[in-house]
């Protein structure tokens, strides 16, 4: 009733997928998350399409997700709707032949080479396996929604991936909220170099709500995995007490956040469903901490031409059991591991 | 709805926080700093009465530093700090005693978390002209942890700008700013943590305009709960003041917003003076301090 009110969207609504997700006859679900892939007309399709397909083959999925920054910018050459449908269709194919739904999230790049996201997102449904979804209408931004994962055998989820749809940078904030110039930022920021943007206030309150109307339909509090393109301010606290965080991976590139914080990470610590959330967004970045018994990390990029990195290229998986699905387990899972070279070779 | 009628073309509001142990050494000193002003409304930011196990003790305490309050004839209101935990009386029946003394907070939604969230409308022909909002800050962060169950392992790493861990407004708590402000009307929000954009206005001194001094860290919220953010987004919000620091005094202009952080009173006697006023129809603040 609320959510319809303030939101335009029904909890039955949030809770419909194109595709139901299980847990697998084992009692296990896991994710694989790519992540910057940076495509277009002019990327190197070879690489890209050979790479996608051992991560997909070597990590068995049950979903996929996208991490954002999946087209774009503009000079790998893609203008429009059908240079993405085309870069899609190179990039899904292991997801869409194999049958295992996939769903992604916009980064700071995808809308700024001449496709809106909005038109985006209609290609990237009309996808069969696609399990995206725009999200209610009365939120800012295109693609914040929850994937329901249910039991092996069951009608309630027991699991719930969340995407998030952090943005771009600060002057797009300055526009999307109606100000004549860009909130100051403040120093230090709360992480790099501060100008990029986040998630809005009211996107935050959609999560609570929508948390809280969960919880009371089904008597117990969903578990969740919560992604997004950009990542928390609270990125930045992780890497000056690595020590204090089971800090665990690399991190060779600032934190790329806003300077303005929404509250998102205290909403997901009050509401105490979401124990894992990750982004991408920072290529070179692939670590993984805990903060107030919250697993935060990086997804590092799959590009092969925007600020590559040989050595971190790949992806990330996530498993849960059935059993325990507070659990979430995690590692990366690199391309020169599981193809013997990083892909760059012309082999 | 508290409401509070706007007498002069100026409103007035006094905020002082951290009174001490004592409130005989405290009254008077809160006594002259209120007939120095005066004040439309006195706001006791937080730590009011501590340390008081017995209610008898507690009420009277409480009416000595009321009666200061209200000594030009003033309205009070009153918001939780961490320290007023540290009474044999819970929340609740701290603002009972407060409210049968004149207090204008009122205990707030149920569904929000905190004693105190309430809103003061200021009207002046019977029309709102100014919204003063209250929030409970809660304590330190050990109760948000025996809250939320958060694993004891996850040790709290060290904040960005302060060694202190302290809970402050909660997401909750900023989810009902957003909805129930009416944008059209100008507010100003009061609370005894300060939010992790009031410590980083010192170290912003030149672009903020920062006015006063910082002699310590500052006490702020561990976990950014969005409220200054939230309210910089609404633009409403005029101004947003705080304590729980001893020593730190300083304002700064950040989000079309001025964010202040005023001194123990108990420590230094000092209380920061808000002035709301309209200069051809725009809201305009004043921000200063009185010294008893």
């Amino acid at each position: 009733m609320i959510l319809d009110e303030l939101f335009g969207e029904s909890l039955e609504k949030t809770l419909e997928t194109k595709l139901p997700l299980r847990f697998d006859e084992n009692g296990r679900f896991r994710v694989l998350m790519v992540s910057d892939i940076h495509g277009g007309v002019g990327y190197n399709r070879k690489k890209t399409v050979a790479a996608m397909e051992a991560l997909v083959e070597s990590s068995h999925p049950q979903l996929v997700l996208l991490g954002g920054d999946t087209a774009g910018p503009g000079y790998i050459h893609i203008e429009t709707t059908d240079d993405l449908r085309s870069l899609l269709s190179d990039i899904s194919a292991p997801m869409e032949s194999r049958g295992i739904p996939w769903a992604h999230v916009f980064g700071n790049h995808d809308d700024n080479y001449g496709v809106k996201n909005e038109d985006a997102e209609r290609v990237y449904e009309e996808f069969p396996h696609c399990v995206s979804k725009a999200g209610p209408a009365g939120l800012s931004g295109v693609g914040n929604y929850l994937l329901p994962v249910y039991p092996s055998v069951g009608t309630d989820p027991v699991f719930g991936v969340w995407g998030m749809d952090s943005h771009g940078g600060m002057t797009e904030f300055a526009e999307r909220h109606g100000k004549s110039e860009p909130v100051k930022m403040l120093h230090p920021f709360a992480g790099g170099h501060g100008s990029y943007d986040s998630v809005d206030i009211e996107q935050v309150m959609w999560y609570y709500l929508v948390s809280k109307e969960i919880e009371k339909r089904y008597g117990r509090k969903l578990p969740a995995l919560m992604y997004a393109h950009i990542p928390l301010p609270e990125y930045e606290i992780i890497v000056q007490n690595k020590d204090d965080t089971h800090f665990f991976g690399y991190h060779d590139e600032d934190v790329a956040c806003t300077a303005l914080n929404p509250g998102l990470f205290r909403a997901i610590v009050e509401r105490g469903d979401v124990r894992a959330f990750f982004c991408g967004h920072d290529h070179w970045n692939d670590w993984q901490a805990e903060y107030l018994g919250i697993k935060l990390g990086y997804d590092a990029s799959m590009s092969y031409h925007a600020c590559q990195n040989n050595f971190l290229r790949g992806g990330r998986i996530f498993e849960v059991n059935e059993s325990d699905p507070w659990n979430i387990a995690t590692e990366t899972i690199k391309i020169r591991d599981i193809m013997g070279h990083a892909g760059d070779s012309d082999e | 709805m508290s409401v509070i009628e706007m007498k002069r073309d100026i409103f007035c509001v006094i905020m002082v926080h951290s009174l001490g142990g004592s409130a005989e050494r405290a009254a008077p000193g809160l006594e002259k700093a209120v007939r120095a002003s005066p004040p439309d409304l006195v706001i006791l930011n937080g730590d009011i009465v501590c340390g008081i196990s017995d209610p008898d003790e507690f009420a009277s305490a409480a009416s000595l530093i009321a009666r200061a309050a209200g000594a030009t004839g003033a309205k009070f209101a009153v918001t939780f700090g961490d320290r007023d935990d540290k009474n044999g009386l819970t929340r609740a029946d701290q603002l009972a005693v407060y409210r049968s003394l004149g207090c204008l907070t009122e205990a707030g939604e149920d569904d929000i978390d905190g004693v105190g969230n309430c809103v003061i409308s200021v009207k002046k022909d019977g029309k709102t002209v100014l919204c003063v909002r209250l929030f409970d800050s809660h304590a330190e962060t050990t109760a948000y942890e025996r809250e939320y169950g958060s694993p004891s392992r996850s040790r709290l790493p060290y904040p960005l700008y302060s060694h202190y861990y302290m809970d402050g407004v909660r997401f909750n708590q900023t989810m009902w700013l957003r909805r129930t402000c009416d944008t059209e009307i100008p507010e100003l929000l009061f609370f005894h943590i300060p939010t992790p954009e009031h410590a980083q206005l010192p170290l912003n001194a030149s672009q903020v305009g920062f006015d006063g001094v910082q002699c310590e860290e500052v006490r702020c919220q561990t976990v950014n709960g969005g409220l200054s953010m939230t309210a910089a987004d609404l633009g409403n919000v005029l101004g947003i003041f705080c304590g729980n620091d001893e020593k730190n005094d300083f304002f700064g202009h950040w989000g079309g917003m001025t964010l202040g952080v005023a001194p123990s009173f108990a420590e230094t006697g000092t209380a920061h003076l808000i002035e709301f006023s309209r200069n051809d129809g725009k809201p305009c603040l004043h921000v200063s301090r009185i010294t008893a």
